[in-house]
């Protein structure tokens, strides 16, 4: 009987090791970029572009890329385009099991550096298809695409960048008697009593704390103000509320993993500046004189459940241009906002965030070279819809076109839009002050990694009385865990 | 053990052979009856489960390791289960573990789950009740609503900003920047789940009203003889005439608090916010083989999950002879 048993467990157990050495075929190899024959009888090739890991999976947004999947099928007869929309909620979940299970969407984005590195070693590399097509990239910065060139090859094309700014309400400043923000990198700012100050967190500091006012009118730091009856904030980050966009946006960039490491030997260490800045933010939201609303206070009605710059109750935000998407509630209520330069970072330099989304072609996708048109397509002309717009009709997503000859007509659809907003060149200037390394930027493991600093952040963001340089450690402690699981 | 030894055993293959005619069609029918059953057991259950056991010994990814071979790497998945401090972490004011939150969970969420449903049941019980079926019905009612649906009715009745509870705790004269975030607030979050889960335990009360009749009547008339209250009477004879069912129920309680999943998953989009504090042991261990794709120690997790839920129910059989009453066995 024992024997049976034995034998019984031994087929199990190699029933299990050939189930799992089976599953995915193995991708196609990135070298030979020959177009896939159509055969005459099932017709053109099928293309799946999967929408929804990054923006692009609203319904405005849907009928936009609809179009621009239309147009590319009526440009052409080889290729049959369709798209696939996901709930950003489960567009993780969904691409892993249709990966895992050999059926991965052949196009994917608009995505940015996290959702993309969520699936590191999943991109097709399309060096071999740039210059087999002699793909023209002079129309891009060379340090954008420098960005996608990676360990792994060229994993994309720039397509949208989001440079960030301080979106400031310009009615609340007039209230208040602030001069508006420097218009310009590197200019001063002009404080209440007159003074030229460099325009540095210090000062950004000083400025939320004006903005910041209780019930009774006092402001934050004024003798008889109530920290429990705040009814306006100065500042917040808003959407970009990540403990790894605090440090970027505060420190010029950085990351958690240290250089050099391997599987077993990574390591994690948060940048010094980083943990500054988590002072600064924990601070704002816990100390003696607030300017930043706490994570229950900004997901309150009063603060429009977390859209609180659009409350026309904060002072300023650090937040991409992206969104500009929704800004709506503000405007509409007659408020009114502007652009300022992003202050000087804790280094002492000049210093901004970009952040930039593209399209990525599975590395398992059985129609390479059909998904690479289909990508160039969508970088060269489906940018127009999809990005530029016109003064008739916001384009689907809120980023600044990644070819710099887009810019004019990109510039006069937000215009069109956004009457009102007088410095739209601070904003595109930000592109020059990328975060390097971008918060983004790769990590082991990294769909556990960014979820445990998100862990961190709503803690700072929810509790009072935390001893944060413990916290930290404990942040870094896991980390490393995680990056080598 | 020794109680089973009256039960059929399976014929050895000698004996088969030995089997009349008749007695070997029936035995080959029988088979093929529980034949299904075998299949499915081995094909969705005893099969995943070996795998899931294998897993740990190797280094899967859901996505990557479909594109190369998985590696051997014997105990690490249990090393770093033992490292892992999003499954351990105790210290107060911080992100708690995994483990840790369930425990805490539990020390709220199981004597409320135990003793509501029992008061409610004495309540549904009592003689002096008018309209007790339709209490019964009201009470039960909530527990056929199916649970996905309920928690996004009690997201909504919750909510900061729009949620009813909030506007009438107001009208009543709570300050807007005192009102409670309910999920959203570190402080508030296990009470918040906790009332959540009183509006299912109309299965609890059923059963154990249902234990509460079948207290013999000549029991309570002892009691009353013998001079006992209505404490003394409940202490006496109903607790531990009923204790069975309780019992039942603190195992089942027990079993679903480790597998509590999903509440979290669906009112605090499986994130783990605020601060950690929603991120229970199942949806950790959920997110690790669907989200952080890693297949092994998702499998560690799970296994690890298995023999916690093993060894708890163990003790409390353990402790069940010191407590728990059966008739059957006092004669």
């Amino acid at each position: 009987m024992k024997k049976q048993l034995y034998v019984l467990v031994a087929l199990l157990v190699a029933a299990t090791m050939i189930l799992t050495s089976c599953g995915a075929p193995k991708p196609a190899a990135t070298a030979a970029p020959v177009a896939t024959a159509a055969p005459a009888a099932t017709g053109p090739v099928l293309i799946r572009w999967s929408i929804g890991i990054g923006t692009g999976a609203d319904p405005a947004q849907v009928t936009i890329e609809n179009e621009v999947a239309a147009d590319f099928n009526k440009s052409q007869d080889k290729i049959h385009l369709i798209i696939e929309v996901i709930p950003n909620a489960s567009a993780r979940d969904t691409i892993s099991t249709e990966i895992a299970a050999g059926a991965g969407p052949d196009i994917v984005g608009p995505v940015g550096w996290v959702g993309s590195n969520a699936f590191a070693g999943q991109w097709l590399d399309i060096a071999p298809y740039l210059a087999a097509t002699k793909y023209d990239t002079t129309k891009f910065e060379a340090a954008l695409v420098k960005s996608y060139q990676t360990e792994a090859g060229t994993v994309g094309l720039p397509f949208a960048v989001y440079p960030s700014a301080i979106y400031y309400n310009t009615g609340l400043f007039t209230e208040a008697g602030l001069e508006p923000l420097p218009a310009k990198y590197g200019d001063q700012y002009k404080m209440p009593d007159g003074t030229m100050v460099d325009w540095n967190w210090d000062n950004l500091t000083k400025v939320a704390k004006l903005l910041t006012i209780d019930s009774a009118g006092k402001h934050s730091g004024e003798a008889g103000f109530d920290a429990t009856k705040v009814v306006q904030y100065g500042f917040s980050f808003q959407w970009e509320g990540h403990a790894e966009y605090w440090g970027a946006f505060m420190s010029n960039g950085g990351q958690f993993l240290v250089p050099g490491g391997s599987k077993g030997s990574y390591a994690a260490k948060a940048p010094a500046n980083w943990v500054k800045a988590w002072q600064w933010v924990y601070d704002g939201m816990w100390g003696a004189e607030p300017y930043i609303p706490t994570g229950a206070v900004e997901g309150g009605a009063d603060f429009d459940s977390g859209n609180s710059f659009a409350s026309g109750k904060i002072g300023m935000a650090d937040m991409p241009s992206w969104y500009l998407c929704c800004v709506g509630d503000l405007t509409k209520a007659g408020g009114k906002f502007d652009f300022g330069a992003m202050p000087i970072s804790l280094d002492g330099k000049v210093a901004g965030r970009t952040d930039a989304d593209t399209f990525r072609i599975w590395k398992g996708s059985k129609h390479p070279a059909e998904a690479f048109t289909v990508l160039a397509y969508l970088i060269d002309t489906g940018i127009i819809k999809l990005v530029v717009g016109s003064p008739e009709r916001a384009p689907a997503y809120g980023a600044v076109p990644s070819q710099s000859a887009l810019r004019g007509p990109w510039l006069a659809s937000q215009k069109a839009n956004f009457p009102f907003v007088k410095n739209w060149d601070v904003l595109v200037a930000g592109l020059n002050y990328g975060d390097v390394p971008s918060a983004e930027a790769f990590q082991p493991n990294m769909n556990e990694s960014w979820a445990r600093t998100g862990t961190f952040t709503t803690l700072l963001q929810n509790t009072k009385g935390l001893d944060l340089a413990a916290e930290v450690a404990t942040l870094e402690s896991d980390l490393t865990t995680i990056y080598n699981k | 053990m020794e109680n089973l030894t009256h039960l059929p055993k399976l014929p050895s293959f000698g004996s088969i052979k030995k089997m009349t005619p008749i007695a070997r069609r029936e035995y080959r029918n029988g088979m093929i009856f529980l034949l299904p059953w075998f299949i499915g057991f081995l094909g969705f259950v005893l099969l995943p489960m070996l795998a899931t056991l294998f897993f740990t010994f190797i280094d899967l990814k859901i996505t990557t390791g479909m594109l190369t071979t998985p590696k051997w790497v014997g105990l690490a998945n249990y090393v770093t289960l033992f490292k892992d401090n999003q499954v351990w972490n105790a210290r107060p004011n911080s992100s708690p573990g995994a483990l840790w939150i369930t425990f805490r969970f539990g020390i709220i969420a199981l004597p409320v789950g135990i003793f509501l449903p029992l008061g409610i049941a004495l309540l549904m019980n009592s003689k002096w009740l008018k309209g007790n079926n339709f209490f019964r019905s009201a009470f039960y009612m909530p527990y056929i609503i199916p649970f996905v649906a309920s928690i996004f009715l009690w997201g909504g009745m919750l909510n900061p900003a729009s949620g009813w509870i909030n506007k009438a705790l107001e009208g009543m004269g709570v300050p807007h920047n005192s009102l409670p975030q309910w999920a959203n607030d570190i402080n508030w979050i296990y009470p918040t789940y906790v009332i959540m889960g009183i509006w299912g335990i109309g299965n609890a009360m059923l059963t154990m009203l249902a234990g509460i009749q079948g207290v013999p009547t000549d029991l309570y008339d002892a009691s009353k003889v013998d001079g006992a209250g209505n404490w003394g009477t409940f202490w006496n004879v109903t607790f531990p005439m009923i204790s069975p069912v309780i019992f039942y129920n603190l195992i089942l309680s027990v079993v679903g608090l480790f597998q509590y999943f999903l509440v979290p998953l669906v009112l605090n989009q499986g994130t783990g916010a605020p601060g950690g504090a929603s991120m229970f042991y199942n949806l950790y261990l959920y997110k690790t083989f669907f989200v952080y794709q890693n297949m092994s120690y998702g499998s560690t997790l799970a296994w690890a999950l298995f023999i916690v839920i093993l060894i708890t129910t163990v003790i409390l059989f353990s402790t069940s002879r010191f407590w728990v009453y059966y008739a059957s066995e006092n004669p």
